[in-house]
This record gives structure tokens, C-alpha cells and sequence, in this order.
């Protein structure tokens, strides 16, 4: 995969400036700034180049973009608003499970950065199976043309039986979770034969099974605290200090009163991702149909429904029989707490301020064409993938094999 | 970086091959190399280790792997005498420095360790001059993995410190211990146990009393569970200058805090470095903290549980047998029926070692329940665990109370499905067999002991070979040649050849602990008949079987016995005899 760049003057200002349907807010003026990805379009229908995860790193200098090929490419924060390529590598294989006659796919399910920025960045990535940790050797000052070299520096395996979804590191720098289907591992950086299992809600019985975890998610200051989503529409939070088997959640997180009933309820209503916010005090959670924020003091209900998708009920039908219901999408805060962000269908993605209702902007990747299908809904180009620099207004989503990055202009403070 | 000059002598050193592996492209080439590092240095000496070897190792440094540089960190602080002496030491000293600096945890280790061992042979001038400011350029970096090597040199620093230099590397220190990052907060919080004992209570409390304080509330839950060990530390500084009250005045109520932490972990720490406090503190203080420990004994969290009962004895032996009695063995009898797994393991690996404290009469009154009650335990582990400390009570009361519960508990464990534990058993035996008579043994466990050579698992047929050969050497030869010899024989003519190989590595294992009379009449015939055994593995094992002999026969009986029947084995049909029977004839 190489990577290219566009930059917005290469057609006019209007036809990139944000477009906002239905809802007010003219303070917000995000613009395309670069497109990275393939320069031509493949010719055939591989799906190998998508995007499958994207993270900038804590200080937002570093960009992550892992692929379904296993590949993972770092950008660099050159300027204000661009991105270039530091380097790129291999960071998974697909691997063949002999004892399941199944393969295990090389796509990277997620990525992080350690937390802690040093002068050479480390990353961690996973497939369904294995996690392995990075280390990007920057060249040293006093060379000149040196390149950035990438160095596995550990391999944790071997301890999901199931699909491992995300990753997250705990703020103490030592230790961080991984996630499957069932079960949350606590893993030491350094140590890499041995996890504990915090978490497991595998059933006695795998016939009675009815909930998965979606995603899990360290509290951003407090190293005790974690979140895990369901298919079931919940949050919990752990606690690390409870006692050393997290299986009774400290807080359960759920909105009845928000469910759209019928036959679709519960498909709809499966959390496909939760994040805490920067300041530790909130939590968004992105269902199929909406994004919700919620205040951590109060379980029963979120403090704000971000509904973008309110367009999607009547295609639901459609969206089960092309299985595009089970689609998971990703959302993000900013770095300041305030703000919101997930993608859609078409090529579309949503930032709304989160505390005001009726504050939501749309906005629309920018084909590599150029062409923007009005009429048509294409649910091929899904924004699935997104992050937000932690402390500017730039913003980077990954729809197919492309990845975008917007910047905002106007620096209207949100609060 | 000194390139060796051109056309001079030293372009020997380019062309030798082992210099040449350092720079190789296969990783495991460069590896291996450089783990020769110091001999190959020793070899070419200080001017052209200075001139030519380390400006290579400077590149190596600067680009190569993790597994190359934590092997070549480990060489460097051999290099003191192969420079030449510490007027030369500055590039290895740089070298280090740079290693000291990685990310890779392994590096910084080996690093800092080569760096404290070149530190400790410095003269007073160079060690000022070029360690402590290299110790303070790593505190001083902008990186937190040069400030994490830099913990432990402080101690190596301040222990040749001037109390003038002291007062420049301390607050120093005090700031690691409030960086922001936590891994650099816990490297500098752990290392102060070995900072304490080499500062008097008076600069210690000038410096590090509003530091402790502070990384006793760290909101890292990882830095306020060092502060445990800090605090016992802390505890016996002062109590080595005499001044225990302020100790307990410091100490007690960071303990009291952390044994009652909202996190397990920084309970866990308190329970397993009780003792630890305790000596800190004193027998007195200690008495007043016992309420601390039996609620650890209580936690709601298993593992806390199970730390303190790992401690119970040695709590127990610092406070009165009253005390013990009336605090701590009512929770010991609760422990007993612990729905944890852990924590009844962890007391039964530990409440034995009471016995001793109480005496004969103390531990018939208020113990043999507990150790019984242990024995009779679901888990095996926990049988085991009593099993294996049984003789800290026999010192104490005699075997007779306790055999009775004893041998079946043993006999059960010998058997159970899992062969793990089957194999933990057999480890016991010989130590039990020295508290026995060799009538009571035979009659109660020779069966077991005999049934073990047939096991269907092989490793505890090893096991069994080896554990008659420590017999023998407990209850000597008579045992050996009137119980042990027949079993052995009966077991050679059974049609399973498996206990046909199990007799021959009977013959390899026990006949050096056999006097020659009993090699010469028992095993020598027995070695004889297998080596015409109708399977070929079974004669060529009795051929090297015979070779193991060879030191304890006499000429005559090698000559005129022995080399016959290897001359036999030497055309055997099958390849391997012949190989294995050539071979003993070549040693005959």
C-alpha cells in the first residue's frame, strides 16, 4: 500500500465545507484536508486493502491505520493540518488453526498506542488471536536519512479462545486489557506467558448463551476502573480493586426507556463500541441507530441521545437481509470532552456537540472521484473507522481503503 | 567514533572472524558472538579494544537488536581490566550510558547491572567525575527510560557520596519520585528501600517525609503497593539507629491505610510483608498490630487470605503463645474450611511450622486438629502441602499421633488419577523413611513403593527407581538386597518389556549405592540374562547397563563373564545392539 495525498486545493473550498442537514450549527466548518490509500481503485473485489482500525497516538503525532491484509501504516504529524508517512509494516499473518480446520485472519482488529510517549513511540495491534506490541525506532538525531525501523518487541498469545475485538491500555504504563466474545484478559507489558482472567461470562451451558461483549475500554485517569459493552444494549464497569475476578460489575449502564421496540429491537440495539471520555466523567456508547452519552453517576439513562440514523428505520428490513444490521461502527470523542463523532452508511459520519441536542453536523467522505451519489444509499461505504487527534480539532475516518483526514477551521470554543 | 587506521597493524582485527560474526547479517550469529565479547577483547588487548573493537560496538549500539544488545550490556562491564584500566573507561562508560537508555527493559536491566559492577571498582576521583554524572544526566533526561535506570544507580551513587554530594543527588531523587509518568514513580519508590539504610533518619526525614506521604496516597494503585515494602524498610533504619518510636510514628499509619486500601493488590502487599513490618517494627509494636493481621485473615478477597495465612507462623513467632492462641488460631480454625482452594493450600504449607512455637503439649492441645483436618482436605494439593512439612511436627510430638491419618492419607494421594501428584508422593517417601523403622515402612508403604515400578506413566517409574536408590541409602544395604532385589527380579521376568526396562534403569541408577558382593551375586546375573532378551531394546540396554558396571568388577569376572556375552550382542542381528555392544567392548 502506498499512500497519496490530496490536498483541498485541488477543487474548490465549497464543495468540501461541511454540510449540514436538518440541524443548526454554522460554527462548525470541518475541512477535507488529505486522503490516503491506494492511487487507483483495485480492479478486482478484494476487500484486503480496507481499513479495519485507525488510532492516533496520545500526543496526536502519530497516526495508526491497521488493514484486513495485516498490514499496519504509521503517519506523522509533519504540520498543522498534514499527515506523511513515517512507515509501514506487516504486522500479522494469517495463520491456519489445526486444531478448528479454520483460518485465522490476518485483519487487525485494533490497535493502541502505549500511553506513554518515549522517544521511540510503541504500538500494539491484534488479529482475532494474537496481540503483539511495536517498538518504531525513530533515527537517531545526530544521523542524517535515517528511517524509521519497526521492531516486534513482544508477542502475546494464546490466551482467546474466542475473537479478540479490542485493546486498551491502563494509564499505569505496565498493564492493559484484551477482549473476546466471553472474556476480558489483564496482561502485563513485559510478560507475555501469562494474563489473568478478569472477566468471563461464558456460560455453563454455551446453548443458553445470549449475550457477547463487544468492546472493552480503560478509564483514561483512574487505573482501577474499565468499561465492557454487550450485544444486549449494556455497559458495565469493573472495578481492578473489587477483588481479583471482575465478574459482578460495579455499575450496569442501560437505556429501556430509549429501545425502538419490535422485531429489530435487539439487533439495533447491540453496542458496537464504547469509549470513555478524556476527562473520565463520561461514556458514549455508538448502537446501531444512534450515538448515547452518559454521565457515569447515573446507570438508568444516558444523558444525551444523539440520533443520526433516524433514516435507517424504515430500510431496516433491507439492512437484515444484507446483514448490514450487524455492521460495527466505531464512534470518538474529542479531546476536549465536548464533542462526538461516528460514521454511517454512504460515506457519511456525524460530529455533534454532546451535551445539546439538536447540535449534529454531517458531513460526507469525499469520493476519490469526486462524485457524490445523492439518490443513491450505498451501504458498501461505511465509515466504520474513526479517531480524533487528542488535542486538536483534526480528525482522521477510514471507510474501505481509504482514510480521510478533516480539519476544523474556525477555533469556536464548544463548551 | 575512531575509524583503525588503514595498512596498520590493527587491520588484523578486520579480517578475524569472530570480529566479523559481530557485524553478521544472521541475528543468531551476532547473538552468539557477542556473548564472547570479553574473551575476544582479553585476547587483542586494551589498544586495540579501545581503537578498533568499541567503535564497532558504538555502531552495533545504535541500530541492532534487542536480543544482541542485552548479551552485549552483560560483556561491557567485564571491560574494566580489558581497557586498560578506568583511565580508559569513558567509551564503555558511554556505551552503557546509551544502553541504559532503551525502551527494552531487558537492555536497561543488564545495562544498569554492568554499570553498578564497573561503578563499585572506580577509584573515589573517576567514580565522581564519570559515574555520578552519568547518574545525573540519566535522572536528569527528558525520556522516562533513562529516569528508570537511574533508580537503582542512585543507591550505588550515594553509598560513596560525600554528605556534600548527597545533598546535590537527593532532591534529585525526591523529584523521580513525583515525575509524572508511573513507571518512573515505581522505579524510584522501589528503590528506596535500598536508598534508606545508607542515609541517617535525620536526612532522611529532611528529603523523603513529604515524598513517602505522598506515594503512600499515589492515585496509581501500582505505586502505593511498593510503598509497603518501603515502609518496612523505613522501619528498620531507624530502628537500627534507635529510634523506634518515630519508626512506628512513621510506619504505622501508612501500614493501617494500606491493610485497609480500597485495592486487594495494596492489601495483598501488606499481608505478605508482614513479617517483613514486623521486624521493622519491633516484637512490641507488632503485638499492637495483630487486630491488622487477623483482618487480613479475613479479607473478602481469596488471594489477600491466602497471603497471610502464608505468613501465620512467622507473625506467630514474633508474638507470645498466649496472644497467638487467643487471636489467631480461632481464625485459623475458620481457615480450615476456606471456600478457596489457595487459601487452605497456603495454610497447610504454613501452620505446621506452629508446631515448634508450641511445644509438645501446645501442639497436641490446639494443632492436631487443624493438621488432621487439613489432611483429610478434598484438594490433594493441600494433603500435599501438609505431607510435605510433616517432619517440623514429628521434631515436635513423634510420629505415632499422626501415622495413624498418615498412612492412609499417603496411600490415597499414591493412587490419585492425576500422575502429578502421584509423582509430588514419591518425592515425600524418602524423607518420611528416615522417621520410620525399616519394619513399619516395608510393612505399611513397601507396596507402594514396589507398585510404583509398574506405573503406566514413565516418569513415575523414573521416579520410583530413584526413589529405591534414596532408600537404600536410608535403611542400607539389607533393605536392598532382602526386599528391594526380589521385587526386581520377579519384575524381569515379566512378559511387559516396559518392566524389563524398568529393572535395567534400576541396574544403571541403584548399583553404585550396592556394595560388590551384592553387584557380583544379584545384579551382574540379572544384567546377563536380559542382555539374551527376545527385544532388541532390552539387550542393547543391558549392554550399556554392563558398560555402568564395569568400574565395580573385577578383571577376572569382566574377561571371563562379561565380554562372552557382549561378544554375542556384537553380532547380534539388529544394528543398535551391535552399536551399544561394540561400544562396551571398546570401554572394556
Amino acid at each position: 500500500i502506498w499512500y497519496s495525498r490530496q490536498r483541498a486545493m485541488s477543487a474548490g473550498p465549497d464543495e468540501f465545507l461541511s454540510k449540514v442537514r436538518g440541524f443548526n450549527d454554522s460554527t462548525q466548518q470541518w475541512e477535507f484536508s488529505q486522503m490516503f490509500g491506494e492511487d487507483e481503485a483495485s480492479q478486482d473485489d478484494s476487500t484486503d486493502n480496507y481499513i479495519s482500525s485507525l488510532s492516533f497516538d496520545s500526543t496526536g503525532a502519530y497516526l495508526a491505520v491497521g488493514y484486513n491484509c495485516g498490514q499496519v501504516v504509521v503517519l506523522y504529524q509533519e504540520d498543522e493540518h498534514t499527515y506523511q508517512l513515517c512507515c509501514e509494516f506487516k504486522s500479522h499473518n494469517s495463520e491456519f488453526d489445526c486444531l478448528t480446520s479454520t483460518e485465522i485472519e490476518e485483519k487487525i482488529n485494533s490497535i493502541e498506542w502505549f500511553p506513554f510517549s518515549g522517544r521511540n513511540p510503541q504500538l500494539m495491534t491484534c488479529n482475532d488471536k494474537t496481540i503483539k506490541l511495536f517498538r518504531v525506532t525513530m533515527p537517531g538525531s545526530d544521523e542524517s536519512g535515517g528511517f524509521p525501523v519497526v521492531r516486534p518487541r513482544r508477542v502475546f498469545s494464546g490466551g482467546h479462545t474466542f475473537n479478540i475485538n479490542s485493546l486498551s491500555f491502563n494509564n499505569d504504563g505496565e498493564t492493559f486489557i484484551s477482549t473476546d466474545d466471553l472474556s476480558i484478559n489483564l496482561w502485563n507489558v513485559e510478560i507475555s506467558s501469562e494474563a489473568f482472567n478478569i472477566v468471563n461470562i461464558k456460560p455453563e451451558n454455551m446453548e443458553t448463551l445470549k449475550e457477547v461483549i463487544t468492546r472493552s475500554d480503560f478509564h483514561p485517569t483512574s487505573c482501577n476502573l474499565f468499561v465492557y459493552s454487550t450485544s444486549k444494549g449494556i455497559m458495565r464497569t469493573g472495578d481492578l480493586r473489587d477483588s481479583s475476578l471482575c465478574d459482578r460489575p460495579s455499575q450496569e449502564f442501560s437505556d429501556p426507556a430509549g429501545s425502538l421496540g419490535g422485531f429489530f429491537e435487539e439487533l439495533v440495539a447491540t453496542i458496537s463500541d464504547c469509549k470513555f471520555s478524556p476527562n473520565g466523567h463520561f461514556l458514549l456508547s455508538r448502537d446501531y441507530l444512534s450515538m448515547k452519552v452518559w454521565d457515569l453517576r447515573k446507570v438508568n439513562e444516558p444523558v444525551q441521545r444523539i440520533k443520526f440514523n433516524e433514516h435507517l428505520i424504515p430500510k431496516l428490513c433491507d439492512l437484515y437481509e444484507s446483514d448490514n444490521i450487524f455492521d460495527k461502527f466505531g464512534c470518538c470523542w474529542s479531546g476536549n470532552s465536548s464533542q462526538v463523532m461516528s460514521g454511517s452508511y454512504n460515506g457519511d459520519f456525524y460530529i455533534s456537540n454532546a451535551f445539546e441536542p439538536g447540535n449534529v453536523t454531517q458531513l460526507t467522505l469525499n469520493s476519490r472521484s469526486g462524485n457524490e451519489s445523492w439518490n443513491q444509499f450505498d451501504t458498501s461505504n461505511k465509515a466504520l473507522h474513526m479517531d480524533w487527534h487528542p488535542k486538536q480539532d483534526i480528525i482522521s475516518v477510514g471507510a474501505k481503503d481509504c482514510g480521510y483526514i478533516y480539519v476544523r477551521k474556525n477555533a469556536e470554543d464548544d463548551h | 567514533k575512531k575509524k583503525p587506521q588503514v595498512g596498520s597493524v590493527l587491520s588484523d582485527i578486520m579480517d578475524n572472524p569472530f570480529y566479523q560474526s559481530l557485524t553478521n547479517e544472521d541475528i543468531q550469529v551476532r547473538t552468539d558472538a557477542v556473548k564472547g565479547l570479553a574473551d575476544f577483547a582479553e585476547q587483542i588487548g586494551p589498544q586495540r579494544t579501545l581503537d578498533v573493537l568499541l567503535p564497532t560496538l558504538s555502531d552495533i549500539c545504535i541500530d541492532d537488536e534487542d536480543e544482541v544488545l542485552a548479551p552485549l550490556a552483560v560483556e561491557l562491564g567485564k571491560f574494566l581490566p580489558l581497557v586498560g584500566g578506568e583511565t580508559h573507561i569513558q567509551p564503555v562508560l558511554y556505551l552503557l550510558e546509551g544502553l541504559a537508555k532503551s525502551e527494552e527493559t531487558s537492555v536497561c536491566q543488564k545495562a544498569v547491572a554492568s554499570l553498578s559492577a564497573i561503578g563499585a571498582q572506580l577509584s573515589e576521583g573517576v567514580f565522581e567525575s564519570h559515574f555520578v554524572s552519568l547518574v545525573i544526566r540519566l535522572a536528569e533526561s527528558e525520556w522516562f527510560p533513562p529516569k528508570v535506570s537511574a533508580c537503582p544507580l542512585f543507591a550505588d551513587a550515594l553509598k560513596r557520596s560525600s554528605d556534600a554530594k548527597k545533598e546535590q543527588l537527593l532532591p534529585l531523587y525526591v523529584q523521580l519520585c513525583q515525575d509524572e509518568t508511573p513507571m518512573v514513580r515505581r522505579a524510584a519508590a522501589s528503590n528506596l528501600k535500598n536508598i534508606f539504610p545508607l542515609l541517617h533518619p535525620d536526612v532522611i526525614l529532611k528529603y523523603f517525609l513529604d515524598v513517602y506521604h505522598l506515594l503512600a496516597k499515589d492515585p496509581q494503585d501500582s505505586v502505593r503497593f511498593i510503598i509497603v515494602e518501603v515502609a518496612a524498610s523505613l522501619a528498620s533504619t531507624f530502628r537500627a539507629h534507635n529510634l523506634g518510636e518515630k519508626s512506628l510514628e512513621l510506619v504505622k499509619p501508612v501500614v493501617l491505610a494500606c491493610a485497609e486500601d480500597r485495592s486487594w493488590r495494596v492489601r495483598y502487599m501488606v499481608a505478605s510483608n508482614f513479617v517483613l513490618i514486623a521486624n521493622g517494627i519491633g516484637a512490641e509494636a507488632t503485638q499492637s498490630l495483630v487486630y491488622v493481621f487477623v483482618n487480613l485473615l479475613k479479607d473478602s478477597e481469596a488471594e489477600v487470605r491466602t497471603a497471610a495465612s502464608g505468613k501465620i507462623s512467622g507473625v506467630s513467632a514474633l508474638l507470645d503463645t498466649q496472644k497467638v492462641i487467643s487471636s489467631i488460631l480461632p481464625c485459623v480454625a475458620g481457615l480450615v474450611n476456606d471456600d478457596s482452594q489457595q487459601v487452605r493450600s497456603a495454610l497447610a504449607s504454613d501452620v505446621l511450622l506452629l508446631a515448634p512455637i508450641f511445644g509438645n503439649e501446645g501442639t497436641s492441645q490446639h494443632l492436631l486438629n487443624i493438621f488432621l483436618r487439613l489432611l483429610r482436605d478434598d484438594v490433594p494439593d493441600v494433603r500435599l502441602n501438609i505431607i510435605s512439612k510433616l517432619d517440623q511436627v514429628t521434631k515436635v510430638i513423634g510420629l505415632d499421633k499422626l501415622s495413624e491419618h498418615l498412612i492412609p492419607a499417603i496411600i490415597e494421594l499414591a493412587e490419585d488419577r492425576q500422575w502429578r501428584i502421584r509423582l509430588s508422593v514419591i518425592r515425600y517417601i524418602p524423607p518420611l523413611a528416615k522417621q520410620l523403622n525399616v519394619d513399619f515402612f516395608t510393612e505399611k508403604l513397601g507396596d507402594l513403593c514396589f507398585g510404583w515400578l509398574e506405573d503406566s506413566v514413565s516418569s513415575i517409574r523414573k521416579a520410583s527407581v530413584e526413589n529405591l536408590k534414596d532408600l537404600t541409602a536410608v535403611f542400607g544395604e539389607a533393605f536392598a538386597v532382602n526386599n528391594v532385589l526380589p521385587k526386581i527380579v520377579e519384575l524381569s521376568k515379566k512378559t511387559n518389556y516396559l518392566h524389563r526396562m524398568t529393572v535395567l534403569l534400576f541396574i544403571s541408577q541403584v548399583s553404585p549405592a550396592l556394595s560388590e558382593a551384592a553387584l557380583n551375586n544379584h545384579i551382574l546375573p540379572l544384567a546377563l540374562t536380559l542382555a539374551s532378551d527376545p527385544v532388541a531394546n532390552i539387550r542393547f540396554g543391558a549392554a550399556s547397563a554392563l558398560e555402568t558396571l564395569f568400574p565395580r568388577l573385577s578383571a577376572e569376572t569382566k574377561q571371563k563373564v562379561v565380554r562372552p556375552v557382549l561378544q554375542t550382542l556384537n553380532a547380534d542381528k539388529d544394528i543398535d545392539v551391535r552399536l551399544y555392544a561394540a561400544q562396551a567392548l571398546k570401554a572394556l
